[in-house]
Order: C-alpha cells, then sequence, then structure tokens
C-alpha cells in the first residue's frame, strides 16, 4: 500500500474510531486500569532494558515485560495506541511490536481499534524505530526468548509488516551494504531459507532468462510488495539479489562500490565507515584503520561523526559534526566525553528552548532541585546518562520559565555537572523556598535515592503543608528501577513522581497526574494524544 | 625494634586506627546507617597499594591462587573476600587479609568453600564479594584452619536465621534469594568525595569499621562491603524491627511553625542524629583491642588480628601507619 493509499485509510477510520473510542469503557475497573497505565507510563518513559547503578539487566528487563504483559491483558486496543506515544523508549516500542504480533488479534474481543487501525500504528512504531533497531526487533521476532517470555512471531502478518518495510525503505541499498547479513536473517525470516533460495536463483539469472515461474514467484513474494513504479522494483530486485549473496551485474552505485573496494580501496569512499573499515581489515590489512576515517569523513551519519570525534583527535583528521542534530541528552554526553565548547553550548540552548516552547508550562516562578548525587553517575552500560537526563531536563525547565531557582545535591552547579557525595534533597527544597517564597512549583530532578537520611524529603513536605506551603512539587525520575515496578518516589503523599527519560517528551508524563485524579477521561485524552502524535497516515482520530 | 614491634606493644585502639581521618555526614536508610570516614589532608592515605585488581582461580579444594594484575604495585585482598562464579566450579572465600606484589600470585590454602557439595575448581574470576559479617567472625576464628568445609555448618545456620530455602553450606543460595534488597543498598549508600572508609551501624550500634588504603582502593571494595558483607546484617535487622527507624536516626521536630524555624528543626535532625552516632562511636572507640600478629607480609608490612568484647577484625601495618583495617562487631 502506497503512503497516499495509508493515509486515505487513516481518514476513513476517523470518525468511527472516534465513536467507539467515546462509547468505549474498559473490561478492567476503571482504577485498577489507571493504575495499571500510570505504571505502563513509568516503564515506557524510562526502561531501556539495561543495567542501571543498581539493578541487574535481567531484573529490569523482568520487571519491564511484566508491566507490558499487564496492559496488553487489560486491553489489548490501548496497549497498542499507548506504544504511539511520544516519547516511549525504543526498547518499549521493540517490546510492543512483538508483542502485538506474537499474539493474534483473532478472538479478541473489540474496542475501539479495528485491525486495519493497529496495523497502522504498529507500522509507524516499526519504522519509527532506528535501523539496527529494528533490525533487532525482526531478529527477535524470529527467534523469540524464553527467559525473556517473548513469543517467536512468524504469521502473515509479520511477513507483510518486514517485506513492506524493508522493501519499500529508500535506504534499502545503504541498509543492502551496511546490515547485509541482519537484512539476509529477515528476509530469511520472512520467506523461509527455502523459499529464500529459490528466490535468490531467480534473481542470478537475468530478467530475459526468467520463465513464467519464476516471474511469478518473483511477484507474489518480493515485487507485489514493492509500492513504486519499475524503477522503485528494479532497485528492489538488485539489493534483494545482493543481499542473498549475488554479486554481479550490480548497477546502483552503492553497491558496485562495495565490490570495487575490495579490490582499490579508494573506490569505497561512498560506502559507511564501518563497512569500509571491514573491507579494509580483510582485503587491504597493510592499510591503517586512520586513512579510514579521512576516506569517508563526507559520507558519515552525523552520529558516526560524533561518535569517532576523541579518534578522530588523535589521527589528527577533522571531522565536523554537527551539533543540531542531537537531543540534549546526546549533547551532554558526547560533552561529558570530549568537554564543552561554545557550539556546543549553543546548541543546548536552541536545543532547550525548543522542548520548552513544546512543554507550555503554566508557571513563571519555580524551584528547581538538580540531584547530583553519586548514585546518578547510572551504570557501566550507560555511564552519565541520568546526570545527562537531570541537566537536559533543567535547562528545558530554565527555558520554560522566567525565574528559577536552582540548587544542587551533591555535585556542584555548572553546565556539566559531576555527580558525587550523598543525596540531601529536604536540605536543597528548603532552601530553595528560603531563597525565594513565591515559586510556584518545584521540580525535583532524581533517580529517587535519598539517604541523608531517607524519608526526609516526605518529613519536610509534611512540615511544609502544614505551614501552609501548597505548591505543587514534581520529581521527574529518569531512571527506571525494577524492584519499583517503575520509578522510585520520594514522597507518595506530597509528590507527584513522573519518568522522564527525554525532556523532549515531558508532556507525555505530565498527563500522569491527570490519570490519577481521572483515571477513564485521562486515559482517552491519553490515547487521543497517541494516535493524533504520528505521521498523517496514522492520526486515526480527529486532533 | 623494628616498627612491627612497636606497633604491638601499643594499646591499639580505634582512635588510634582511625588516627588523621575525619568523618562525613551520616547517610541513612532503613536500619542502615553509614558515617564516610575522609581524608580530607591527603597525609592519611597511603598510596603504596593499589585497589585490588584480582584474577583468581582455585588449585585444589581449599586453595585459591589469587594474582594482582596491577603491574606495580602491591595489592591487598580483604578480609572475608570470596568468589561466586557461574562456573561449575566451588565458590571460595578466604578468612584472612593478604598482600600481594604486583603482577604475582598469592596461593592461599586456608581458603574455605562457600558452596557444600559443588565440585569443580574456578578457572578465573575477577569480581568479589565479602561475605557476611556473621560469617566472617566465625571464619577469622577458624583463619588457619586448612579445612575447606570449615565454614559449611556457619553458612547452614546462617541461612536458616534468614529463612533460606534447601541453604546448607550454600552462601550462593542466601545472594540469589535476597539478590533485590542487596543491590539496593549499593544504590543507597553513597560514596563521597575523599572518602576512604565508613563506620557502618545497624539498628543504631556499631557493626563494622573499615578503612582503605586510599580512594581508588575504597571504591574498588566499597560495593562488596555493603551489598553482602554489612548488607546481610541490615537484612536480618529488617526481619527483626521491620520499618521501625534506628535509634539514631533524629526525625524533625518544628517547635516554630514557620519557614525558619523548619529550616532549624531540619538543621538540628542532622546534627543530632550526627551526634547520636558518634556517641555510639565514642562508646567504641577508646576500648582496647587485643593485637596477634598473623604474618610478615611484603614491603615490611604486618597482618595484625585485633579483637576485644565488642569488635574482632584485621589491620595491616606498615611504616608506622594502618593503611587497612576491616572490624566487624564480634557478636555480628
Amino acid at each position: 500500500m502506497t503512503n497516499t493509499a495509508l493515509e486515505h485509510t487513516g481518514q476513513q477510520q476517523l470518525q468511527t474510531q472516534e465513536d467507539r473510542l467515546s462509547i468505549w469503557t474498559p473490561s478492567v475497573p476503571a482504577d485498577e486500569l489507571s493504575k495499571t497505565v500510570c505504571d505502563f507510563l513509568d516503564t515506557a518513559n524510562s526502561s531501556m532494558g539495561r543495567a542501571t547503578h543498581y539493578n541487574s539487566r535481567s531484573e529490569q528487563q523482568a520487571a519491564e515485560l511484566q508491566i507490558h504483559d499487564r496492559l496488553f491483558n487489560s486491553s489489548r486496543d490501548l496497549y497498542t495506541a499507548l506504544l504511539a506515544l511520544p516519547g516511549l523508549t525504543d526498547r518499549s516500542r521493540q517490546i510492543g511490536v512483538k508483542t502485538l504480533l506474537s499474539h493474534s488479534r483473532n478472538g479478541t474481543a473489540p474496542e475501539f481499534l479495528t485491525e486495519a487501525s493497529e496495523r497502522i500504528v504498529l507500522q509507524h512504531m516499526f519504522q519509527s524505530l532506528p535501523t539496527p533497531r529494528m533490525l533487532k526487533a525482526i531478529e527477535g521476532l524470529r527467534t523469540g526468548s524464553e527467559e525473556l517470555n517473548l513469543r517467536a512471531a512468524n504469521n502473515g502478518r509479520t511477513r507483510r509488516l518486514i517485506l513492506n518495510t524493508l522493501l519499500n525503505s529508500p535506504r534499502l541499498p545503504l541498509w543492502s551494504v551496511k546490515y547485509r547479513r541482519k537484512m539476509l536473517k529477515a528476509f530469511n525470516h520472512a520467506w523461509g531459507k527455502r523459499l529464500a533460495s529459490i528466490i535468490r536463483s531467480i534473481l542470478a539469472k537475468t530478467p530475459k532468462s526468467r520463465n513464467t515461474k519464476d516471474r511469478e514467484i518473483l511477484q507474489n513474494n518480493l515485487t507485489q510488495h514493492v509500492h513504486g513504479g519499475e524503477k522503485a522494483v528494479k532497485a528492489a530486485h538488485e539489493c534483494v539479489s545482493f543481499i542473498l549473496g549475488n554479486r554481479t551485474r550490480m548497477t546502483l552505485p552503492i553497491l558496485k562500490s562495495y565490490q570495487q573496494a575490495k579490490k582499490e580501496l579508494e573506490k569505497g569512499k561512498k560506502l559507511p565507515l564501518e563497512v569500509l573499515e571491514g573491507i579494509r581489515s580483510t582485503f587491504h590489512p597493510d592499510v591503517s584503520p586512520d586513512e579510514i576515517l579521512s576516506l569517508t569523513k563526507n559520507v558519515m551519519t552525523a552520529t558516526q561523526k560524533k561518535n569517532v570525534q576523541r579518534r578522530a583527535q588523535k589521527a589528527g583528521i577533522e571531522i565536523k559534526m554537527d551539533p543540531m542534530r542531537f537531543g540534549l541528552i546526546e549533547l551532554y554526553l558526547y560533552a561529558f566525553e570530549m568537554g564543552l565548547n561554545k557550539q556546543i553550548e549553543d546548541a543546548m540552548t536552541v536545543k532547550a528552548e525548543q522542548a520548552a516552547k513544546l512543554l507550555n508550562l503554566s508557571y513563571h516562578k519555580i524551584g528547581i532541585v538538580v540531584d547530583a548525587s553519586q548514585s546518578m553517575i547510572g551504570s557501566h552500560e550507560q555511564p552519565l546518562r541520568p546526570m545527562a537526563s537531570a541537566m537536559a531536563t533543567r535547562d528545558v525547565l530554565q527555558h520554560a520559565t522566567s525565574a528559577q531557582t536552582i540548587r544542587y545535591v551533591g555535585g556542584q552547579p555548572g553546565v556539566l555537572v559531576q555527580p558525587q557525595g550523598d543525596t540531601a534533597i529536604a536540605d536543597a527544597i528548603v532552601e530553595i523556598l528560603s531563597t525565594d517564597q513565591t515559586v510556584e512549583a518545584i521540580y525535583i530532578l532524581s533517580d529517587g535515592y535519598e539517604n541523608a537520611p531517607a524519608g526526609r524529603t516526605a518529613e519536610v513536605m509534611q512540615c511544609l503543608r502544614e505551614l501552609g506551603f501548597n505548591l505543587p512539587v514534581f520529581h521527574l525520575n529518569p531512571v527506571f528501577a525494577s524492584e519499583s515496578g517503575g520509578v522510585r518516589q520520594l514522597d507518595t503523599e506530597n509528590i507527584v513522581t513522573m519518568p522522564v527519560q527525554s525532556p523532549e517528551a515531558m508532556g507525555a508524563s505530565m498527563l500522569h497526574g491527570m490519570i490519577e485524579a481521572e483515571p477513564l477521561k485521562g486515559i482517552k485524552i491519553l490515547v487521543r494524544l497517541a494516535l493524533t502524535s504520528g505521521p498523517h497516515s496514522m492520526k486515526l482520530l480527529p486532533s | 625494634m623494628s616498627s612491627r614491634n612497636r606497633r604491638t606493644e601499643e594499646t591499639l585502639t580505634v582512635e588510634n586506627i582511625l588516627r588523621g581521618t575525619s568523618f562525613g555526614n551520616t547517610q541513612s536508610v532503613g536500619q542502615m546507617q553509614v558515617v564516610p570516614i575522609l581524608d580530607e589532608s591527603g597525609d592519611a592515605s597511603d598510596d603504596h597499594y593499589a585497589a585490588p585488581n584480582l584474577n583468581v582461580r582455585t588449585s585444589n579444594y581449599g586453595t585459591v591462587d589469587v594474582r594482582n594484575e596491577d603491574e606495580e604495585r602491591e595489592t591487598i585482598i580483604p578480609t572475608g573476600a570470596g568468589w561466586v562464579t557461574k562456573q561449575h566450579a566451588q565458590d571460595h572465600a578466604i578468612p584472612s587479609a593478604h598482600v600481594v606484589k604486583p603482577k604475582s600470585t598469592e596461593s592461599i590454602d586456608t581458603a574455605m568453600c562457600i558452596e557444600e557439595s559443588q565440585s569443580g575448581l574456578i578457572q578465573g574470576a575477577t569480581d568479589f564479594l565479602i561475605i557476611p559479617a556473621t560469617l566472617r567472625v566465625k571464619a577469622l576464628s577458624k583463619r588457619h584452619d586448612q579445612n575447606y568445609s570449615k565454614l559449611w555448618s556457619d553458612i547452614g545456620k546462617f541461612n536458616r536465621s534468614l529463612d533460606v530455602s534447601n541453604g546448607t553450606g550454600h552462601l550462593v543460595r542466601f545472594l540469589k534469594q535476597y539478590e533485590r534488597e542487596l543491590d539496593e543498598f549499593v544504590a543507597e549508600f553513597e560514596i563521597v568525595p575523599n572518602q576512604i572508609g565508613a563506620i557502618v551501624l545497624i539498628a543504631g550500634k556499631i557493626v563494622g569499621i573499615e578503612r582503605a588504603p586510599n580512594f581508588p582502593f575504597w571504591e574498588k571494595i566499597w560495593t562488596p562491603l555493603i551489598r553482602v558483607c554489612y548488607g546481610s546484617l541490615a537484612i536480618q535487622a529488617h526481619k527483626l524491627l521491620g520499618t521501625t527507624q534506628p535509634s539514631t536516626r533524629s526525625s524533625i521536630v518544628m517547635l516554630e511553625k514557620s519557614l525558619d524555624g523548619l529550616k532549624a528543626a531540619l538543621d538540628y535532625a542532622h546534627m543530632h542524629s550526627q551526634q547520636l552516632v558518634m556517641n555510639e562511636f565514642n562508646k567504641a572507640k577508646q576500648l582496647p583491642l587485643k593485637q596477634k600478629v598473623d604474618s610478615a607480609m611484603p614491603s615490611g608490612a604486618s597482618l595484625i588480628t585485633i579483637a576485644n568484647q565488642f569488635l574482632a577484625g584485621q589491620i595491616i601495618t606498615r611504616e608506622e601507619r594502618i593503611p587497612y583495617a576491616s572490624i566487624c562487631a564480634a557478636g555480628a
């Protein structure tokens, strides 16, 4: 189906979808569902499926899967819709894709989505994943995982989704050289090894030498999934042929370069860095790896340019990176590694301003407590990510309001804060109010592990309420904690805790409070937000 | 007279052991409290010893071969260090501290098995834990025994006290059953700048005094200490006392109903908690400790086992200094 056709289908569903949602009542009590949705938001906005400073990878994964299962079992449609919310981690979308594809929709009680709308959401989720993660998700569909309670999925829906996504990407030629092994696995999964082998043999022949049966096989299994003209079909045939192992009669420039670089390295200068590096180490072992940096510097992706800065610096090669291509957290992580400079600081400012506009906070004067204690270092897998997330959120809040009183706990104040020391959050709250009693709200940016002593923040909040300070206090937590089944809280009575994986997506987290107050209404607003936040084809409801 | 002999003739106290250090703010979560021991002047640290970067094999049941991977400096294997692996091998621990020369291997034949009835030898392990304080004290009293099964009955008793199922002689079963709680202790207690040691309290009583030669060494041993060695005591205390607060943690009492009053109450609660904790420490710091020189170590250092009616542990002395101390409550 072409994108235009998809959009048309989406438009057709608008009214029906809205009607169904308006009259939809969940099969579980609203309060129970509200708790499940809040837990899901906590998880899906913060969990990366990785170890943290405190929890092992397997604990984190088991906890997040359990929360996904709870929502899926409560309402398949709600689960589907919420997976489309902006700001969800890629990991959550990956789990969502696998969960939906490995459970047939047949026999599911009708709710507010149709089979077609679920397919559109699913396709959006799949395509919005970064390529390596999308291919990893396909690999997960092939193998499943008993340990992680994920079933393999090899049904018609899965096959169509894989083929539609891969064959219609404008980046198919690039993917063919960059991810050829993963692409091979994906096609083997979609077609089965035997059919893939048959397709390979057919594609090895010239178009003229293919017989009717050959053409039929190609049409039914490959060509019909390509939504484009003759040129697109020809390119898709050539890429698939290359991926399946045929290496002759290449016409697409990138595929030709791949073959030529094996003999003459210079010819591969338009290939991705890691591909050319692989060719160098196998076919040109005498050439220095630094030469590859120099050869590919004009075709590197923005992320590659960022990631090779240290190596390039050592090799004396200048590779310009564009900081505007990265999110605020990535910029902070980069600054931790390479140091701050004006270009990075300027980009941080612009990014924070942009995110602040989307946030649309109603407060003018706020207090901010930045937890820069030692545990904000995070895990070995993702060092300093919690601290980077806290600083990015601080910047957005600063740009979203006209005045702020900021206090740091542990580390020293500054643009780039190195985490250290203990966690005395309560003292910082009192200090903020002692400095300016007119702040309208306080935001605490913390992993929620308090020790100076534990429970002091809750005590102080209780006292503040007694004194008549009724300002809202929000705890924005960037760290998923498996032992909490969500994010760790500082005070369940007087502080609203919200997960914040990325400050650019704080809006969805803010709905948390509303769902707790008015469960069904809040959930329906969330569904509308989710289904109107993607590309036009996915706008299943009027915004 | 050698410095080692002079040291053994002095009356040793905890105060002597911690000479040159100062104390940071108390961290407190549940029944456990930790007072950081700091080297603010830089004079209390000893850079002669590298942080323990170890690689361990077992060459026989009861014998561990510990390699110091540091190329330049000696290191100390902490008292009660243990290796629990996923290999098809018997987990082992050592009862006593040891000093290992750079790029050298120390073969310790007084090690003990901590995984009863499991066969197989460890083929290489780098991560270590420090066995629960309760077991460390028992192991210390058997530190010269060459009997690899010497701790099995104590492990069984320890496991039963914590309702660990099928726990006879298997420390790993305790570690698995309480994995989540143990992991949380690591996050809850944070290292502060210039820290080289800690005083640990459970339920308002001192259960451990630890001193490392320097900050990197402390960074390396803190997780093993807080997670299993002292974390196990916190779990025991939680079972007995539930969520009550220890007597050494003060709550906020607002005498004047204003923001200034709250600030004063907060400051007082911090100060009072610190005072209560230090009162406990003061009770212990001047009590004399009996000493027994266990063995001479490289570079003129000595390993000394110390004890009084409340505390038991080991110190390492070198050139009139005490770079390493690890002391637990005797009745832990």
